[in-house]
């Protein structure tokens, strides 16, 4: 056996898990193998250590109040963004492993970096054009993400618009990074 | 007679096993009291699994709510049932790694390169061990075990952690 498939009994065998001549190619291959047998050393102490360290249990209503602050936070962001992928710590598992992982974030970075973009092109475009006719009323129908449902009534900021201090927020709002969308324009977004 | 209990034992870990899936079924379905149940029956496991990793209560409780925040929240998305216990690990793990992280960058000096944890490491490795009951009894000998567990490399830890972790449940 070579290095690697010794690599995948060490732990069985450290559990007393392997078959005798597993056991035994195991024990051949430590004998002669520096890399191996240092790697098996660190692993029976690291083991060892942990056993020794006894797991103190929280008391018994730690378990309920733990629940109870769970739902609550749960609710409070299932409210707030609805389908929010967790990347990297939920996707790994889901997508594969590795390089799948990175280029799904790779494009999702990309686009979110072309959306502010455009966005911020369109702002500039937008507070030009207000500035030029200030008295005319604008209708600007913004189409989000699909995935993106907003904040609750309560949580959406009034704010009066203004093209250069809220324009960062307003396309933040659009990508679904930051909620206000303002409504003194009647800019409306509008869900797909 | 052997035989007929053999047949019956794995009956009953069959519906046992169909038990388990309906449960996670209605969980991704939203349904409250199959989260519950599912919280009821791993929340000790992720636990331990984070404790082990991070060493104290409050930490490992802020890791325990997220890994189940994050498991509801994300339940729909998890295809293959048979999955959840794995996946349920992984995500207590991968929320240890970056909580400790992030622990680690609040104390200015990573962990690993502190030189007392070293030399406890030694300590607790070597000198002490020979009699693991008086190691448990001893706390200021005890403080010296975490503290060296905290020296260890993350990656040997995660890899005994998670596989003790999956010996639990099998
Ligand atoms: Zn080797």
């Amino acid at each position: 056996m070579d290095c690697q498939e010794i690599g995948k009994y060490l732990l069985d065998y450290l559990d007393n898990e392997t078959s005798n001549s597993i056991s035994q190619a195991v024990e051949e291959h430590l004998n002669l193998c520096n890399h191996c047998r240092s790697e098996w050393e660190a692993y029976k102490k690291t083991n060892m250590l942990i056993q020794l360290r006894n797991v103190p249990q929280p008391e018994d209503t730690y378990w309920n109040k733990a629940y109870a602050a769970i739902a609550e936070k749960l609710a409070a962001r299932i409210v707030a963004m609805p389908i929010e992928h967790d990347a990297g710590i939920v996707d790994d598992f889901l997508h594969g492993h590795g390089q799948s992982t990175n280029w799904h974030k790779r494009i999702s970075y990309l686009i979110s970096v072309a959306a502010t973009i455009i966005f911020i092109i369109a702002g500039y475009w937008m507070s030009n054009k207000i500035a030029e006719k200030p008295d005319e009323e604008y209708n600007t129908v913004i189409v989000v993400e699909p995935e993106w449902r907003g904040m609750p009534a309560s949580q959406n900021l009034h704010t009066n618009f203004q093209p250069d201090a809220d324009f960062s927020k307003f396309s933040g709002a659009a990508i679904g990074i930051i909620s206000p969308v303002s409504q003194g324009l009647r800019v409306e977004a509008v869900l797909k | 007679m052997l035989k007929l209990n053999l047949k019956q034992h794995s009956s009953d870990r069959a519906n046992l096993r169909e038990l388990h899936e309906t449960v996670i079924e209605r969980a991704q379905e939203g349904d409250e009291l199959a989260y519950k149940e599912l919280y009821r029956r791993y929340c000790r496991v992720v636990y331990t699994l984070a404790y082990q990793m991070l060493g104290n209560h409050s930490d490992t409780d802020e890791v325990v709510q997220e890994t189940f925040i994050r498991v509801f929240k994300n339940l729909h998305r998890l295809r293959n049932t048979k999955a959840f216990t794995s996946w349920l690990y992984q995500i207590a793990m991968n929320l240890s790694i970056d909580h400790r992280k992030t622990r680690t960058r609040r104390r200015m000096l990573p962990i690993d390169e502190r030189p007392e944890y070293v030399s406890n490491y030694e300590l607790a490795t070597t000198k002490h061990v020979r009699n693991p009951g008086q190691v448990l009894e001893n706390k200021e000998l005890l403080g010296q075990i975490n503290n060296a567990i905290d020296g260890l490399p993350e990656q040997q830890r995660a890899v005994i952690i998670m596989h003790e972790v999956e010996g639990m449940s099998k």
